[in-house]
């Protein structure tokens, strides 16, 4: 079955807006303020009237950032490819966007340190294999 | 050349930004004539010793560790030496928590009897903390009993300290411990972060008060010894020094030193709604943003407008005190709210884009296998808020230890508490059990710690500082089942 999604687009000034889901308009009309759509997984872009503003995203009931949502944003358009694995992706793109921010030292090099202080995406199997060794846990 | 105020920061605290003492203190230096400088023992020491090395004083400040070694004690004093060579004025230890007493009390024997020309004072909330290695007075009395500074400012120190540069030691809360909780907070002059060198930060930002004191009696908590009342300042006020720290520094973000930025929700919306306007009459400070710590309340308390109201004013980072994800245990800690006030919580910060950092304590006196189960589940069931960043990260921290002071220190009868007589990490109390739940002794608070540890990383949330807290939680462990052998 195909996922289904729930994009929704608002901001002060919209008034109208068009679906296209795969390139075939699917919907469009007039707003006030915001609209809210619902899509399967697809290559999904949506106009807005007036251009030049800039929309808030909101899919599935999450404020997105459109950097990590991977939203092509144009003066009178956004693009999104919604796939199935959406939500994997997003958090695969916040890891690698924090650590770009803080991950890296003054040499260009990753710091490990930082990262695991700052970030904390690691397993530290080694360690935790000490643990369970000392408490004897299998 | 005027005398020097200086502030000393020592370990262990964030090294990503400074603390806020000093800001907060420095227009009171400054009335009385005292060239405010900043000395931060932590980020120094972070810097020059070794990772190992610091890891080792991390785990001796944070009592997970009962001593170091006099090679790495040495060179602690040699690195503070370095950096506090003689002045004459005022040097200030920031006793931040109990945290800091170990390190200031190495240092402050190692002043002892050396002649300086510069008063030794200590300050912070650490001054109040009662600990069995500094004969369980407050380490503040136990420094002044042993002469091993010249003052302690009990409770808040911004009307004290006034007193105490003119002349006036008798003001309560200076070396007494019957300090007078600030009534108005609005009277306090706004802090000075001027002076400070930013570039030493991985993550600059502006620490800011809002209020003082909670509106919660969590059992774990000792919030209330120190600040009795919650007091907080008008959303005005706030507004108008976050407006002046940015235009004198530049420096958008902020950071509220509050227990919780939402202890009186009326004034909470009025602050989003003031920053709201002020953000769209001048453009320049559209950027700010401010992050704090955040009590998870009932939807009636909470409507989806005050979320609403965050995200417009610019809250990027809200930490939530979640502490276990049973209903039961929260019940039995007073946190006074549900798992689907919960479920409300995350959906609106979801919907309004606020990141939450979680506090979770494992291991709580009363915690049975169910209770861990629940922790487990709720890592399933929220996984889509770790994945859209709507939990930033999860802090599950060293398994529940008890300090003398907290309100659950007081139920011992009740619940059954003995320590085993092993306290073997000093004034943190590791290895605690109760009778009423004796299957869950040290070992096992530690095997669910791992275990939590392990299906967190396995779902993708992230845990900052986790391989620190994993070895500190080795070295507890080890010294456990050592003891556990020699009893044997």
């Amino acid at each position: 079955m195909t996922k289904q999604f729930i994009i929704e687009i608002f901001h002060e000034q919209l008034s109208e807006y068009k679906l296209f889901v795969n390139e075939q308009l699917i919907s469009e009309g007039l707003c006030n303020r915001s609209v809210e759509l619902s899509v399967p997984t697809s290559l999904v872009s949506i106009w807005f009237y007036p251009w030049k503003i800039v929309p808030t995203v909101r899919i599935n009931n999450f404020i997105v950032n459109t950097g990590l949502a991977k939203i092509d944003l144009y003066d009178h358009k956004l693009d999104i490819s919604l796939t199935e694995d959406f939500q994997e992706k997003y958090h695969q793109n916040d890891i690698e966007s924090r650590m770009d921010l803080f991950y890296q030292n003054n040499n260009g090099k990753n710091d490990e340190q930082l990262f695991d202080e700052i970030i904390g995406f690691n397993s530290h199997d080694d360690v935790v294999k000490q643990i369970k060794k000392v408490l004897d846990v299998r | 050349m005027s005398d020097k105020f200086v502030f000393v920061y020592v370990p262990i605290q964030t090294v990503s930004y400074p603390s806020a003492a000093y800001g907060m203190l420095k227009p009171i230096t400054e009335r009385n004539r005292l060239k405010s400088e900043l000395c931060d023992l932590n980020l120094v020491l972070n810097n020059e010793l070794s990772d190992d090395e610091f890891d080792d004083l991390y785990n001796w400040s944070a009592y997970a560790k009962s001593n170091i070694s006099t090679e790495l004690k040495n060179r602690v004093i040699e690195i503070a030496d370095q950096k506090l060579v003689n002045f004459t004025g005022w040097l200030a230890f920031s006793v931040f928590s109990f945290y800091n007493a170990r390190i200031v009390n190495l240092l402050l024997h190692h002043f002892k009897g050396k002649q300086r020309n510069f008063k030794i004072l200590l300050g912070g909330n650490g001054c109040s903390s009662s600990l069995a290695e500094f004969d369980n007075k407050e380490f503040g009395h136990y420094c002044l009993d042993n002469k091993l500074c010249d003052y302690v400012i009990f409770g808040e120190g911004e009307i004290a300290l006034n007193e105490l540069l003119q002349g006036n030691d008798t003001y309560p809360g200076i070396n007494k411990s019957n300090f007078q909780q600030i009534a108005n907070l609005n009277i306090l002059e706004f802090p000075d972060y001027k002076g400070i060198d930013w570039s030493n930060y991985v993550d600059p930002r502006l620490m800011i008060t809002g209020s003082r004191g909670c509106v919660r009696k969590c059992t774990f908590c000792d919030i209330e010894l120190t600040w009795p009342k919650f007091r907080y300042r008008s959303a005005e006020n706030i507004v108008e020094e976050m407006k002046r720290n940015f235009y004198e520094t530049g420096i958008k973000k902020f950071e509220f030193t509050d227990s919780l930025i939402n202890g009186s929700t009326s004034n909470f919306n009025k602050f989003n709604e003031l920053l709201i306007k002020e953000k769209a009459k001048d453009p320049a400070l559209a950027d700010i943003v401010y992050t704090g710590q955040f009590i998870c309340r009932p939807q009636k308390q909470m409507p989806e407008r005050t979320y609403e109201l965050m995200y417009n004013a610019g809250c990027t980072q809200i930490t939530v005190g979640i502490e276990s994800f049973s209903e039961s245990i929260r019940d039995h800690m007073k946190k006074k709210f549900s798992n689907e006030d919960i479920d409300y919580h995350f959906e609106m910060c979801g919907r309004w884009s606020i990141p939450n950092v979680l506090l979770l304590i494992i291991g709580y006196p009363t915690e049975t296998k169910e209770d861990h189960q629940s922790n487990i589940n709720a890592l399933y069931k929220y996984k889509k808020y770790s994945d859209m960043g709507t939990i930033f990260m999860s802090r599950w921290g060293f398994t529940m230890h008890i300090y003398d002071g907290t309100p659950i220190s007081a139920m011992k009868e009740e619940l059954g508490m003995q320590d085993n007589n092993s306290n073997v990490h000093g004034d943190a109390v590791f290895n605690w059990i109760s009778t009423k739940n004796p299957e869950l002794d040290l070992a096992e608070r530690i095997r669910r710690r791992v275990e939590l540890h392990e299906v967190s990383h396995k779902l993708g949330y992230t845990m900052p500082n986790s391989r620190k807290e994993l070895q500190t939680l080795l070295s507890i462990a080890k010294d456990y089942t050592t003891q556990k052998t020699l009893v044997a």
